[in-house]
């Protein structure tokens, strides 16, 4: 090849074009297939994400086996609290159809401290709204209803459904009516 | 069917599972348990499965999904939130969401006589709230509000994200290409909200996403379906009979966050004051 | 894990994603930018005192460049992912475009460099053998002769390229500014200044770079500086300099005037959390004295002595100037909480991924670059600046 006084010039050219056509091409080869399908991004990522498994499911599936219990849960005021909430996901507990672990049951202090996570009076923020949430003082409480300071809530209260016992007490001995009166139920 | 043998499941096509499903639907779901036909839960999902609960959202399952034409919507009222951090419990688990991160949290908002805000959210609300003790000003509303991916229509993260490895899939969620995402963290500058993080484990951005994985299979949200007081709703804005579609088509004030910046969220919230951010 | 918090922030900011790294990222490109125009002042604009540092500075400026990446790719939650911003750059992004710019701007600072030195580059061929003599070889592209005709057409070429060579660098490193300048979400950097300050403080970061090191190489090699070529440097740092506090005090003084609400949360930062870093040292030490410094090199005449002392010193205040303004403005802009009602903390590791050493070892490593290349590329040839011909 005859050198002139722009072979270099031309060589320089020549190299700068292959390097452009490598990006190119090596954008080509490397833009995932289903990318820009809906918009600047890879379709397939939709799917992934579709792909995650399901850690919670609803209280229906857990009704599926424990009729008995879910029976009055759904009838009482604890209707609105999930059962994975206290009892934990699904997902740890079946798997296809085989029971693959046993979920947690609240015991002792834990009941009070889960029961007071929602009706604790004390953090001022909640609501004060009794179609809301019924609030209570801790321990006033157990001093206004007369029972011994070391009571466990569930000991009066039916944890899946609270107001079962107080109702069916009411029921029984109308003379020893709810000291907090109106606001039960 | 009978034989219990180990072979290896046979694959069919979704044309295939919905003729068998026809035909016996008991015995089909036996098939993909006992492992003889080879199928995603998707597969069998959206071929009208009963490997699911009961539909939470109507209309989502099957055929008449058409990815390109639905609209969501969340509301949060915050007369309702009580502060129980379910929501924030039921998010962990259902993402494993590391520690000190969260894609979704409740904070708590008191404001005294005199106008001084005083907000916290310990842990992000993970182990509920106890008492405030260091306030000794008289408070005049007290509040919580619960926070999570406001879903904009005009998503910054969306916007600045450089590989698009963060998106808005076309029914209008905002979610992110876990196998793409370079974790640069630009996204996470330009959130106006801070809902979103690098995640320690996956080196990736990561954030909520209004539980897609759960909506597409017709469910609520974790966090919606554990809320025990209903402070949060989630709907599909086509159907007329959704709370959320009576809300946004009601007389309720709703506001969102940071109006200011035009991101038209998709999040919006019910008796918001003034001075949440 | 609350330790240094102040007020109440959101979960998510107990951690500062961008950190150390993230300073440096523009520290170096905007030395990149700086040391380019400096070296285009003589090509474009012939100001022919600058000659002796117009091959150094492109040099300096491809070595900065080349370890530019370094910092971002030692950030990234996955750098071997790296190249999906320039596989699908996304349209939207203010930081997709950054691949582009600075690839782009390589190519176009090594076809100046092979130009410029081109018959140096065929003068070492021939006297080379070997491996070294290889490498001429290809770096020449197989030219090994010079004609007066070719040097003139390098002339024009090596002026184009300086030409759009300005424009391109303001553009890498203004674009760089609108990464930060670009983010609404966080009020510290949401300006349109912040291009033009950090373009301005990239210009100073690279004059002062290349000052600093011309003195320093010149001491080493046991020659004296070129006076004229020192003094015009430092006129031209008092100027960029100038212009660039003028453009970082007024976008502070116009938030601090109309007092909307974010500055509220500005001042908060620069009272507090900032206030040493920035007022103290960005603004006091390390702007104060180099501008009084600066002043008295230019408006004076000082003796040639004091001038090669004084010029490197007030050439390094400088760059840490720089340093700390970017520090103030990557770390500042993150330590306010986005709730409006809080700062978060940012501690700088020693050791750590992202930390101090390994900064430091990202900030030393353009100069080892530099030293190779200058045994490629010499830095001054022939050896004597003042027998130099072309």
């Amino acid at each position: 090849m005859q050198v002139g006084s722009k072979t270099h010039l031309k060589r320089m050219g020549l190299v700068l074009v292959a390097i452009l056509a490598l990006v190119v091409i090596g954008r080509i080869v490397l833009t995932p297939g289903t990318f820009g399908r809906y918009g600047h991004y890879r379709a397939g990522a939709i799917d992934d994400e579709l792909a995650r498994p399901l850690v919670h499911e609803t209280d229906a599936s857990c009704k599926e086996c424990h009729e008995w219990d879910a029976s009055y849960h759904s009838k009482g005021k604890h209707k609105v609290v999930s059962c994975e909430f206290c009892h934990g996901p699904a997902a740890t507990h079946v798997k296809d159809g085989k029971v693959i672990g046993h979920l947690e049951v609240q015991k002792g202090g834990d009941i009070n401290r889960l029961c007071l996570r929602c009706h604790n009076k004390a953090v001022k923020a909640r609501p004060h709204n009794e179609k809301v949430i019924k609030l209570v003082l801790y321990p006033d409480h157990l001093k206004k209803q007369e029972v011994e300071p070391d009571h466990l809530c569930n000991q009066c209260h039916l944890v899946h459904a609270p107001l079962e016992y107080i109702k069916m007490a009411d029921k029984m001995f109308p003379m020893l009516k709810d000291k907090e009166g109106k606001n039960v139920q | 069917m009978s034989s219990r043998s180990k072979a290896r499941p046979q694959v069919i096509d979704k044309e295939e599972a919905r003729r068998l499903i026809d035909r016996d639907r008991r015995s089909f779901i036996k098939k993909v348990l006992g492992g003889a036909i080879a199928g995603s839960l998707l597969m069998v999902l959206e071929a009208g499965g009963e490997l699911l609960p009961p539909e939470q959202i109507p209309g989502i399952r099957g055929e008449k999904y058409d990815i390109t034409k639905r609209r969501f919507a969340f509301v949060v009222d915050i007369t309702k939130c009580i502060g129980c951090g379910s929501c924030c419990v039921a998010d962990k688990r259902e993402y494993n969401v590391p520690d000190h991160f969260a894609r979704t949290w409740i904070e708590r908002y008191l404001i005294a006589e005199d106008g001084e805000v005083f907000v916290d959210s310990p842990d992000g609300g993970l182990h509920g709230f106890t008492p405030r003790t260091d306030i000794d000003k008289p408070i005049r509303d007290a509040f919580f509000v619960p926070k999570l991916c406001n879903m904009c229509k005009e998503a910054p993260c969306v916007q600045v994200c450089p590989v698009g490895a963060t998106f808005k899939t076309p029914d209008g969620f905002v979610i992110i290409d876990y196998k793409r995402c370079v974790g640069c963290a630009y996204c996470v500058q330009a959130c106006p909200y801070g809902v979103r993080y690098i995640h320690p484990v996956l080196h990736t951005a990561d954030k909520c996403t209004w539980c897609y994985h759960r909506v597409r299979r017709g469910l609520l949200p974790a966090c919606v379906n554990a809320c025990p007081t209903k402070a949060r709703k989630f709907g599909d804005l086509n159907d007329k009979d959704s709370e959320v579609y009576k809300i946004l088509h009601g007389p309720s004030i709703l506001t969102v966050l940071k109006k200011e910046m035009g991101t038209e969220p998709n999040l919006y919230y019910l008796g918001a004051r003034q001075e949440v951010i | 894990m609350s330790e240094g918090i102040l007020g109440f922030i959101f979960p998510n900011e107990f951690h500062v994603h961008w950190s150390f790294m993230i300073v440096l990222y523009p520290y170096i490109t905007g030395i990149i930018a700086g040391a380019f125009i400096m070296s285009s002042l003589y090509h474009v604009f012939n100001i022919k005192a600058l000659k002796p540092v117009s091959r150094f500075s492109l040099i300096f400026a491809f070595a900065f460049w080349t370890c530019c990446t370094l910092p971002l790719l030692n950030h990234l939650g996955h750098p071997e992912r790296a190249f999906n911003m320039l596989i699908t750059p996304s349209p939207t992004s203010a930081m997709a475009g950054f691949g582009y710019i600075y690839g782009s701007y390589g190519l176009l600072l090594i076809g100046e460099i092979l130009l410029v030195y081109r018959k140096t580059l065929v003068d070492l061929y021939h006297k080379s053998s070997g491996f070294l003599k290889k490498i001429y070889w290809l770096l020449t592209f197989g030219v090994t002769e010079v004609t007066p005709q070719s040097l003139e057409a390098d002339k024009k070429v090596i002026k184009f390229l300086a030409a759009i060579g300005i424009p391109w660098a303001c553009l890498l490193h203004g674009y760089v500014g609108f990464i930060f300048g670009g983010v609404k979400a966080v009020h510290w950097w949401f300006t349109p200044l912040m291009p033009v300050v950090f373009l301005l403080s990239a210009s100073v970061s690279g004059i002062a770079g290349i000052v600093l090191l011309y003195v320093l190489i010149m001491k080493y090699r046991g020659e004296e500086p070129d006076i004229n070529c020192l003094k015009t440097c430092v006129k031209f740092l008092w100027g960029f300099f100038i212009l660039d506090l003028t453009m970082e005090l007024l976008d502070i003084g116009a938030h601090a005037y109309l007092r909307v609400e974010h500055w509220h949360v500005v001042a908060g930062l620069l009272a507090g959390p900032l206030n040493f870093t920035f007022w103290k040292l960005q603004m006091g030490v390390f702007s104060l004295i180099p501008f009084l410094l600066l002043a008295w090199l230019s408006l004076f005449n000082v003796s040639d002595s004091t001038l090669k002392f004084f010029a490197p010193l007030v050439s390094l205040m400088i760059l840490i100037q720089v340093i700390l303004m970017r520090w103030n403005v990557v770390i500042g802009g993150q330590l306010i909480s986005k709730s409006g009602r809080g700062y978060t903390h940012f501690h700088l590791e020693f050791l750590g991924k992202e930390g101090l050493l390994v900064g430091l070892i990202i900030l030393a490593l353009p100069l080892v670059v530099l030293y190779v290349l200058s045994k490629i590329f010499p830095l001054w040839y022939p050896a004597k600046p003042e027998a130099q011909a072309s």
